[in-house]
């Protein structure tokens, strides 16, 4: 009963909340512009002005009495205060209302510093890509109404945490905010960086035979600084509040160096910067392959050393921020697994590390070993019918190339010491829940694609056999469906056997549990036992159990 | 050791492919067309693609059918393969491959299947998006010819105000 009560206060107070802060910002806007901050605003101000009105109206009163409910729940001197502090539905509520105001006010402030930008660079028409000089005074108070509103809610957070511990979903939901924001700023930190990289790359060495306007110029550089300046303060942000957390005082500290969510965190860098890392340089490779293959006529006419220079520099320079941020990463989860009072957390970040980077390396090796495969059948077999398209073969040797090489680089790098580790302790790493999710991910993913790759190959033969028109020709079909149904099913042999190999060694180890015949399958009769009042009947029971034939129990 | 076997066998054996896959495509060079009966509509067809990757636009007009161009003069096609043109379009190079079917037919009516591939995509998401098109074929006095009005694989209505 506690929970839908509470489903309905705070699924009110989400909504109504929705409605006072879009009344504001309208509000505001509206005030701005009368003082002539931030241009003109769009629409007329009486009409705005009605709006906003009508929006706080509804939603201020409604929106107060709902979260005084809320909030009066809280009152210690209430008896179930304690409960709902800690309720599920409270801490879903702080931490969905915090991930949309961070959302809505990250994107009121890159607008506003992408104004601040475009102000000193060549002024794009006014309605590019949407884009409209009249905003700035929205965004301004969007701004500002949000991060009211923001701040507001860190400080319930604050206060909730500061009055004893919370644990389960009252702990970690919030917890999915404050990693998600870190994860999603330092994300698209890095790859404003890289479009930032590719500008400068563009400006330095022009591209042959493109004309980029200013308009677009301006616009991207404007949009890409104003995405760097705004989630660098975010992704900071958040990760320093994250890392106070690990030194403050009581339980906070603890239950954050514990926490699932944080690892989380981690992997996910470390699984996204190994696949930057991998994508970027093998276009630095891809960039030097296609002259060395004789594809640079090819793939779009006068393509000179200009382009390769800017080619390679701004991915390689764009891999550069994603190495360093995938090594910290994997430092700081190191360290501090070793700082942990649980011995076995440095194996867990061992074998997290290691798996996610050899799953990364191996799935790129994988797709371009498949990629390959097939070219190879096409080449073999088929490409007699093409009309033009010459190059097409090296183009895709230089786009794949890299994939399976750089891919088989990492994984090797990665699954040796997973292999080594195994032959070590091999009990151990049967039975790790990491390796064993790590296999059976890969396992997954390869079933999948080889199921899919069979039932087109099979769909193709079928349709010949019944003299279907499918189009095209049987080779060009079929080729790349069966190499990805070749590399897929290698996969999943190679890891499939590897599985079946830590199956078995479980079995072997794991004791065998005694076999406890169900109680509804057992005959049962029940006994009264007499004595003489002042006899020993545990005694009596004792020299009855030990008489009894196999099979036989006595139970009380 | 057994795993590290193993493991030393798919490295050398990945290596392997890319060796033999690399010295293939290099040495098999660009794909030869196939070499089609004169007057089968698939050597029409590949006449009509050779024009158009030669730019040579009164010469794949001449692969439209009778019906076609008494509907559009060469005049108003060149206009319109000009302003295709002028996009870019159609382009050659290695992104890009068209691939030509068996003819067949189904009552009187033939038709061709024209499939193109075109690599798109960044890092593992990179594929080859395939269409295929199927050009309506019959045979004039002059041999097969398309029965469409295409500006290169485009059905286009063109009329120009004259």
């Amino acid at each position: 009963m506690q929970t839908v009560r509470r489903l309905y206060v705070y699924l009110l107070s989400g909504i109504t909340l929705g409605f006072l802060i879009y009344g504001l910002i309208t509000l505001v806007e509206v005030a701005l512009s009368a003082l002539g901050v931030g241009g003109g605003g769009i629409g007329g101000r009486r009409e705005q002005l009605s709006l906003a009105a009508a929006l706080i109206g509804v939603g201020l009163p409604v929106w107060a009495i709902h979260w005084w409910f809320a909030e009066r729940g809280l009152d210690p001197a209430r008896p179930n205060a304690e409960e709902e502090r800690r309720s599920t539905v409270r801490a879903l509520y702080v931490t969905v209302v915090m991930i949309v105001l961070l959302s809505v006010g990250a994107f009121a402030a890159r607008d506003l510093v992408r104004e601040f930008v475009l102000g000193f660079l060549p002024r794009p028409q006014d309605d590019f890509y949407g884009y409209s000089s009249g905003s700035a005074a929205r965004s301004l108070a969007t701004l500002v109404v949000t991060g009211a509103a923001w701040g507001y809610h860190v400080a319930i957070r604050r206060r909730d945490l500061a009055r004893g511990p919370l644990e389960g979903a009252a702990a970690w939901l919030p917890r999915v905010y404050v990693y998600g924001a870190t994860l999603t700023g330092l994300m698209i930190t890095l790859q404003a960086f890289g479009d930032l990289a590719r500008y400068a790359g563009e400006t330095l060495w022009p591209v042959s035979g493109t004309d980029y306007t200013g308009d677009y110029r301006s616009y991207a550089f404007a949009e890409s600084l104003s995405l760097l300046a705004v989630w660098t303060i975010g992704w900071i942000g958040h990760w320093w509040y994250a890392g106070r957390l690990l030194i403050a005082a009581g339980w906070r500290a603890s239950s954050e160096r514990a926490a699932r969510l944080r690892l989380a965190f981690f992997v996910s860098v470390i699984l996204a910067g190994a696949f930057s890392v991998i994508r970027l340089t093998a276009e630095a490779v891809r960039a030097v392959l296609i002259p060395v293959l004789d594809a640079t006529d090819a793939i779009g006419g006068n393509l000179g050393a200009t382009d390769l220079v800017r080619a390679v520099a701004v991915a390689l320079v764009s891999a550069v921020p994603w190495a360093v941020v995938w090594w910290l990463h994997q430092r700081w989860m190191h360290e501090e697994a070793l700082e942990a009072d649980d011995p076995s957390r440095e194996a867990v970040a061992a074998r997290l590390d290691l798996h996610s980077v050899a799953l990364v390396g191996l799935a790129f090796a994988a797709v371009g070993t498949g990629w390959l495969v097939g070219l190879l059948i096409d080449v073999a077999l088929g490409g007699s019918r093409t009309v033009g398209g010459s190059g097409f073969w090296r183009a895709e040797l230089a786009n794949f190339v890299p994939f399976t090489l750089i891919g088989l680089g990492v994984w090797v790098w990665r699954w040796w010491p997973i292999q080594a580790r195994h032959q070590a302790d091999p009990a151990a790493e049967a039975a790790s829940t990491i390796r064993r999710s790590f296999l059976l991910v890969i396992l997954a993913a390869s079933v999948i694609t080889s199921l899919g790759s069979l039932a087109y190959v099979l769909y193709r033969l079928f349709g010949s056999l019944l003299g279907a028109n499918l189009g095209g020709g049987g080779v060009l079909e079929l080729s790349m469906p069966i190499g990805a149904l070749l590399a897929a099913g290698g996969v999943a042999l190679y890891h499939g056997l590897a599985l079946r190999r830590d199956l078995a060694l479980r079995a072997a180890i794991e004791p065998e549990a005694p076999v406890v015949m169900p109680v509804a399958e057992r005959s049962r009769r029940s006994l009264v036992l007499f004595g003489p009042p002042d006899g020993d009947s545990d005694a009596a029971l004792g020299a009855l159990r030990e008489a009894l034939p196999p099979g036989f129990t006595l139970d009380e | 050791m057994s795993s590290n076997r193993s493991l030393l066998a798919i490295v050398a054996g990945i290596l392997a492919l890319v060796t033999v896959t690399v010295v293939v495509v290099l040495v098999a060079g660009d794909p030869k067309p196939q070499e089609f009966p004169p007057d089968s509509a698939e050597a029409a067809v590949q006449g009509y693609l050779g024009a158009w990757n030669e730019r040579d636009i009164p010469t794949a007009y001449a692969f439209l059918s009778e019906r076609v161009r008494a509907s559009t003069s060469l005049e108003d096609y060149q206009r319109a393969a000009d302003e295709f043109l002028t996009w870019g379009m159609p382009p050659n190079g290695p992104d890009r491959r068209i691939s030509i079917g068996d003819a067949s037919s189904e009552g009187d009516r033939t038709v061709v299947p024209v499939t193109v591939e075109e690599l798109y995509g960044d890092g593992l998401n990179q594929n080859v998006s395939r269409s295929t098109r199927y050009l309506p074929m019959v045979r004039d006095a002059d041999g097969w010819r398309i029965d469409e009005t295409l500006v290169w694989l485009d059905p286009t209505y063109i009329d120009y105000p004259k």
